[in-house]
């Protein structure tokens, strides 16, 4: 890494690293959104002997998502930038696509399973990102969101796990 | 096929519509409403702040609540970003915003809710589906009670 890319004395981070940044939470924000309207689609038409644990997982899983696209946000606005709140935005910056047809329950486990994987390979790349710029505050972030993917994959997993 | 012995093949499905409709209505006004308290300006921001927070629990519920009424009535719960934005009147926004322009916004979209809510309430009572017609009235009493608030923050902003 070069001397250019040193945060400046004030705090702030040079604009075009703080860009990278902001694409980078913009993105996580887009397939959180994306994997809670996704996760709750699931937990309303998931069907079989497997309803009632999974209908009760993704309940907990959707509210977690819920809460968290706020705190994204927030830290998208904090950095000075507007934050994507649109369906259309979302769509275009999410490479977690929304759910279609009809899904036997153990492939909707596979799909949010993915969708969990997904964000924490973004997030992961997105921590590394902040803290090359001296952004900790959204490394900091990030590496909450992955401890929290991280658990829901694993508890998805065990339902594939006879 | 209907869940419904009841109900006629034609009212089922102009029924489920309906509440396919409401659905996206509701969502759409869930995501607006969060897009609007993430990049609102203006000195009255933090007014809106409680505001906000009790139209999201209303409309959080108000989403589960018609979404449990689709799936009691034997379909599939229509829940992606095309299904819902597609049967919601709504426009969705993008952008930063004034105060008044969010209020206007919102109000214009509950008075579509309430529209939604009505027809298919007409369409239940007609169908004598008297638990979809319970809920569309208890839904219609939420958005009116949001759509008075937001009329009260605009006359006071008036005057």
């Amino acid at each position: 890494m070069n001397t250019t890319t040193k945060i400046q004395t004030n705090g702030h981070n040079k604009m075009t690293d703080h860009n990278a940044v902001v694409a980078g939470l913009s993105q996580i924000l887009a397939e959180s959104y994306t994997l809670h309207l996704k996760t709750h689609n699931f937990h309303w038409n998931v069907t079989g002997p497997m309803f009632q644990p999974l209908h009760s997982v993704f309940e907990e899983q959707y509210s977690e998502l819920a809460e968290a696209v706020d705190d994204i946000a927030e830290r998208i606005r904090a950095l000075g930038h507007p934050a994507p709140g649109s369906y259309s935005e979302f769509q275009s910056l999410s490479s977690i696509k929304e759910a279609s047809g009809n899904h036997k329950a153990l492939e909707m486990v596979r799909e949010l399973l993915e969708g969990h994987q997904t964000i924490s390979q973004t997030a992961n790349k997105v921590t590394a990102i902040a803290q090359d710029v001296g952004d900790e505050a959204s490394a900091d972030l990030m590496i909450q969101r992955i401890h929290v993917h991280d658990k829901a994959a694993w508890m998805l997993r065990s339902f594939l796990e006879n | 096929m209907t869940s419904n012995p009841c109900l006629k093949q034609n009212q089922h499905q102009a029924i489920l519509n309906g509440l396919a409709q409401l659905l996206g209505d509701t969502k759409t006004i869930y995501l607006k409403i969060k897009n609007y308290h993430w990049n609102a300006s203006g000195a009255i921001y933090q007014k809106f702040h409680m505001m906000f927070e009790s139209q999201y629990a209303d409309l959080a519920s108000g989403f589960d609540k018609v979404g449990d009424r689709i799936r009691a009535l034997g379909v599939p719960a229509p829940v992606s970003q095309t299904q819902l934005n597609n049967p919601s009147a709504l426009q969705e926004t993008s952008g930063t915003y004034k105060s008044r322009e969010i209020i206007r916004d919102l109000l214009e979209d509950q008075k579509s809710a309430i529209g939604t809510a009505r027809s298919v309430f007409l369409e239940a009572v007609n169908a004598e589906d008297r638990t979809t017609a319970d809920l569309m009235i208890q839904r219609i009493q939420a958005h009116e009670k949001t759509a008075s608030t937001l009329r009260s923050l605009l006359n006071i902003s008036k005057s």
